[in-house]
């Protein structure tokens, strides 16, 4: 591959070959093995983008938002943000980068302090990284709690008080905080009763729109993605699959991934056609993926050469990549554009 | 399995050596100097460098481990400067008395923590348990020596139940073993193996006391975790009956956590208890540790923390195997 | 529809807290034809999971009580019983045999330190008496029928050395060993990736038509539901809102938290993503201690007016076999 994926503008973020692969605890004389949880993933994200990074369990997508926020380290691989490499930054130089990407996790409190106030923990971030005074950090803080929808005097109260959907406001708030250029939201809405959910996913399109804000967007719900997304990333088993705009995705998927998991999510309407394409079996072990294309133990399509080559990530149409060897199985997208599938 | 327990091995063998090692700096820092000790106040500086010559010490430090590490597997442990007797052979005499009381106080422990705590959890009654909770927090905090005083007191002086603080009791025709109560039964004995237990009880219940105490915590908290999870609801909705839920399933999961620290109570029994045995008149390797340290006899307390480093490590490797046996998690990972 | 195989009725069950007594169900009635599944749906907290605890008669352990209500159940033989009348015993002769049920979080429903051969046979061998080695080959053979391959030696597996999705298709196949009349199914996906979900849902369907059973499929899913329900009935704050045919509930629903539900979710048919907004139920569900005197949606409701908020609204009739508990349903409309 002569270069990664990119969007047409210059890109706030660039992955480049990133990845990461965990030593397995092993015993004397026996090799040292290693879960390989992302393996060679390169992908850019452009200013003021919602990229939807999805997949199931063990696909690698929380190691990849995890290693974007160096809270894991990477093994290989570059972490271009603005330009500049930070998957190598010591603790010091990447305090500056700190401040300009944050995460929204799927239970913000989770980590955090239950007896410090709301509005010490939203302020947190501006101490550390020294923004303004404690004066104007306490006006930020009410800005803040404004701006997602929580009344004034929550900055007085504590984490118990709140329901799920609010501490997630409260979660956004604190990322938000630091005026950071890129949001690695990591699956903020799955945790949260439909109801809720959807007020959620309306107060992050208001602040997508009102600060244009970029963000990768983690998530194993097809649908929330398809919603709140620009373009859309699939990995599984470590390596991405594919990567397309959200439309051309979801009327015209080009891998037989993406196609197999679009097909296996419900939806709600009980008229919908369902020539479902189950995948048969199970993910295979990341400490011994399959070797050539790692989905071609449980492809429909796969054929010997599969297990001899590993795909590249090529270009297919305009901005959509996949990883793929064969052409000849899936329906190109029609010119016209794309049609929602679910409706 | 092989590769499990080859494993379990090597690293027990490791942790050996590790411990020997700090056996043996440590006793080399004290500023006392052997040669001087055996030598006596009075020997000239002459007569200590061929003392040194003749332990070794004026080899490099190195060198004085490699020597006493082999000796040690050798059965080589050096000679007790106060009684001129190889310290081996101190020991020798002296373990099974403490082996033999430690193995009753942790037979006493176990199953008298698992049997109440079996119980009062499947009775489920709210006043046992709280019964229960207090007997294990009064347990835990008693010292050794205090309930072998009102053990002594109650059951040999007023009710003259149990014999008083004679030590082990008449000892067995022949000397197999070393353990009375087995050498009775192999002899076919039996009013000598009931002599020898009665002789037992009151220091092992003394011994026994405090590990039962932290056994009924543990058990108590794991039962309770056991019986929580969501598998225990499954079983209720296939319509197993709670008799059988509870012993053929809440019973093995809550128990396996316990196994390790069985095995370190066991060791630290293993090691003897210096009170008790003062207390008891038994001849054990506490009271002998003890004088050990009084007279600076060096080469009887290095010994003596060898041993225990070996006991330990022993009883954790058999813990770690008997975790292969019985923990499918363990056995097939 | 013929006689039902189970009948609820008038079903009270509630929870002693430390800050109080909870009715965790209110007033819940329903019933299940031979055959039949019915979809329960609701959101955290609105007693979709006691209900069918409740069924069983499990709730006890988790500190409940069913304060109220009959549960009657068809057995095989035509004889009709009363499950809240029955001694334990007779009870624990009704589980895992009339009635069986698959859980949520299949990594921690087995028993860890028993083979999963074991612990389908466990089943069998209590309620039809089969021996050891007739257990075992039933065991086998549910492996087999639930799609594990290789059966024979994974009869002798641990739990943990088998994915998620496997746990599952094992906690089915322990559900299904004595052919029960009516399975309870309490999120059984919910746990499992979208293509695992998949295989367990068609797993459940073509099980059931193997073996004539009933479902009572709780979820908070509603694209779920329309795929596995014929039924459905909706869930809020302990009480059934609304319950119609499937296709009634997504094209012609009649309580405003129905409609609400259908339209929060992205992508389904009946969500106006208008400008990339969805349209949303505003607030959130009551505080269990202290449900609203009248409609319990009432607070969220768009059609609210004042009558809503004074006596207790009936479940009633609004159509063939579609019920809502609306003064307003007429007004609800999709669009």
């Amino acid at each position: 591959m002569s270069r990664p994926p990119a969007n047409s503008a210059a890109p706030l973020l660039e992955v480049r070959h990133l990845t990461k692969r965990f030593p397995v605890k092993a015993g004397f004389g026996r090799p040292v093995r290693q879960v390989h949880a992302v393996e060679k993933v390169s992908f850019s994200i452009a200013p003021g983008e919602v990229v939807g990074l999805v997949g199931e369990s063990g696909s690698g997508k929380t190691t990849v938002g995890r290693t974007i926020m160096r809270l894991t380290e990477p093994t290989e691989g570059q972490i271009l943000f603005d330009g500049t490499d930070i998957a190598h930054k010591g603790a010091r130089q990447m305090l500056a980068f700190r401040r300009r990407i944050q995460m929204v996790f799927q239970d913000p409190f989770a980590s955090l302090n239950p007896r410090a106030r709301i509005g010490t923990l939203i302020a947190e971030g501006m101490e550390i990284h020294r923004v303004g005074t404690a004066r104007e950090r306490a006006e930020r803080v009410a800005e803040l709690l404004d701006l997602v929808g929580l009344p004034a005097d929550a900055a007085g109260r504590y984490p118990h008080e709140f329901s799920g959907g609010q501490r997630q406001r409260i979660g956004i708030a604190r990322a938000l905080a630091v005026s950071p250029s890129l949001i690695v939201a990591d699956e903020p809405v799955s945790a949260l009763d439909v109801s809720v959910q959807a007020q959620v996913l309306n107060l992050l399109q208001d602040l997508k729109e009102r600060l244009g804000l970029t963000i990768l967007f983690i998530a194993h719900d097809l649908a929330v993605v398809e919603h709140f997304c620009d373009r859309v990333i699939v990995m599984y088993l470590g390596r991405i699959m594919e990567i397309a705009p959200r439309r051309r995705l979801y009327s015209a998927p080009q891998h037989p991934y993406t196609e197999a998991l679009l097909s296996a999510a419900p939806v709600p309407d009980p008229d919908a056609k369902r020539d479902r394409i189950v995948l048969e079996g199970d993910v295979p072990s990341p400490i011994d993926p399959p070797s050539g294309c790692v989905l071609r133990t449980r492809c429909r399509y796969a054929l010997p050469e599969c297990a001899r080559t590993v795909p590249e990530l090529r270009e297919v149409g305009p901005d959509h990549y996949k990883a793929c060897i064969r052409d000849d199985i899936l329906p190109e997208p029609t010119t016209t554009g794309g049609k929602k599938n679910a409706s | 399995m092989v590769r499990f327990l080859s494993e379990r091995i090597a690293s027990a063998a490791l942790t050996v050596v590790g411990a020997s090692l700090v056996a043996f700096i440590i006793l080399r820092a004290v500023p006392t100097n052997p040669a001087r000790l055996i030598a006596g106040p009075f020997a000239s500086d002459d007569v200590i460098a061929e003392v040194e010559r003749a332990l070794g010490l004026d080899k490099p430090i190195y060198a004085q481990y490699a020597d006493y590490l082999v000796g040690f597997l050798s059965g080589d442990w050096g000679f007790s400067y106060s009684t001129g007797q190889p310290v081996y052979a101190l020991i020798a005499e002296r373990f099974p008395a403490s082996a033999e009381l430690a193995l009753y106080a942790f037979l006493f422990a176990f199953v008298g923590a698992v049997l109440m705590t079996v119980l009062v959890s499947f009775t489920r009654s709210r006043w046992l348990d709280r019964f229960l909770r207090i007997f294990a927090f009064v347990n835990i905090g008693i010292p050794p020596f205090w309930v072998s005083l009102l053990f002594l007191m109650l059951f040999f002086e007023q009710l003259g139940w149990f014999p008083g603080p004679v030590g082990r009791g008449p000892a067995p025709g022949e000397a197999v073993t070393g353990y009375y109560t087995l050498d009775y039964l192999l002899a076919g004995d039996v009013g000598g193996f009931w002599a020898a237990l009665r002789h037992l009880a009151l220091p092992a219940f003394a011994l026994a006391l405090a590990p039962m105490g932290f056994l009924i915590r543990l058990l108590r908290a794991n039962l309770l975790d056991v019986t929580h999870e969501p598998f225990v609801t499954v079983l209720h909705s296939k319509g197993v009956a709670p008799l059988s839920v509870h012993f053929r399933h809440i019973l093995p999961n809550a128990f396996l956590p316990t196994l390790t620290a069985g095995g370190l109570i066991l060791a630290q029994l293993l090691g003897g208890s210096v009170l008790v045995e003062r207390i008891f008149v038994w001849p054990g390797v506490g009271t002998l540790v003890i004088d050990g340290i009084l007279r600076q006899d060096y080469a009887v307390v290095q010994a003596f923390i060898m041993l225990s480093a070996f006991i330990y490590i022993g009883v954790n490797l058999l813990v770690d195997i008997a975790y292969g046996y019985v923990d499918p998690r363990v056995r097939r990972s | 529809m013929s006689e039902p195989l189970l009948e609820v009725t008038g079903l009270k069950t509630s929870f002693s807290t430390p800050r109080g007594e909870v009715r965790s169900v209110d007033d819940v009635s329903f019933t299940l034809g031979a055959g039949e599944t019915l979809g329960v749906v609701g959101e955290s907290g609105s007693g979709k999971s006691v209900t069918s605890l409740s069924i069983m008669r499990l709730v006890e352990r988790g500190g409940g009580r069913i304060d109220a209500g009959t549960i009657r159940l068809r057995r095989g033989d035509g004889s009709r019983v009363d499950l809240q009348s029955l001694s334990d015993r007779r009870m624990r002769a009704i589980r895992g045999n009339d009635i069986a049920m698959v859980f949520q979080e299949p990594m921690t429903s087995l028993d860890p330190v028993w083979t999963v051969g074991d612990q389908i046979g466990e089943a069998v061998r209590l309620h039809q008496g089969l021996t050891r080695r007739q257990a075992r080959a039933r065991a086998i053979e549910m492996l087999r029928l639930v799609g594990i391959p290789d059966p024979v030696s994974r009869a002798d597996d641990y739990p943990h050395q088998m994915s998620g999705g496997m746990r599952q298709r094992v906690m089915i196949a322990i559900a299904l060993s004595c052919q029960p009349a009516l399975l309870i199914a309490d999120e059984p996906t919910t746990a499992l990736d979208v293509t695992v979900q998949a295989q367990i849902l068609e797993l459940i369907k073509s099980l059931q038509d193997e073996i004539g059973m009933s479902v009572l499929f709780i979820t908070h899913d509603l694209g779920v539901v329309a795929e596995i329900a014929d039924r459905v009935a909706v869930m809020y704050a302990g009480q059934i809102v609304e319950e119609a045919p499937v296709r009634e509930i997504f094209t012609r629903p009649a309580h405003p938290y129905t409609l609400g539900l259908q339209q929060s979710i992205p992508g389904s048919p009946a969500s106006s993503a208008a400008n990339g907004r969805l349209k949303t139920i505003g607030g959130a569900p009551p505080d269990p201690l202290s449900v609203p005197a009248g409609c319990r949606f009432a607070p969220r409701c768009p059609l609210v007016q004042p009558a809503c908020r004074e006596d207790e609204i009936a479940l009633a009739d609004v159509g063939e076999s579609h019920r809502a508990r609306c003064i307003r349903w007429r007004e609800v409309r999709v669009r």
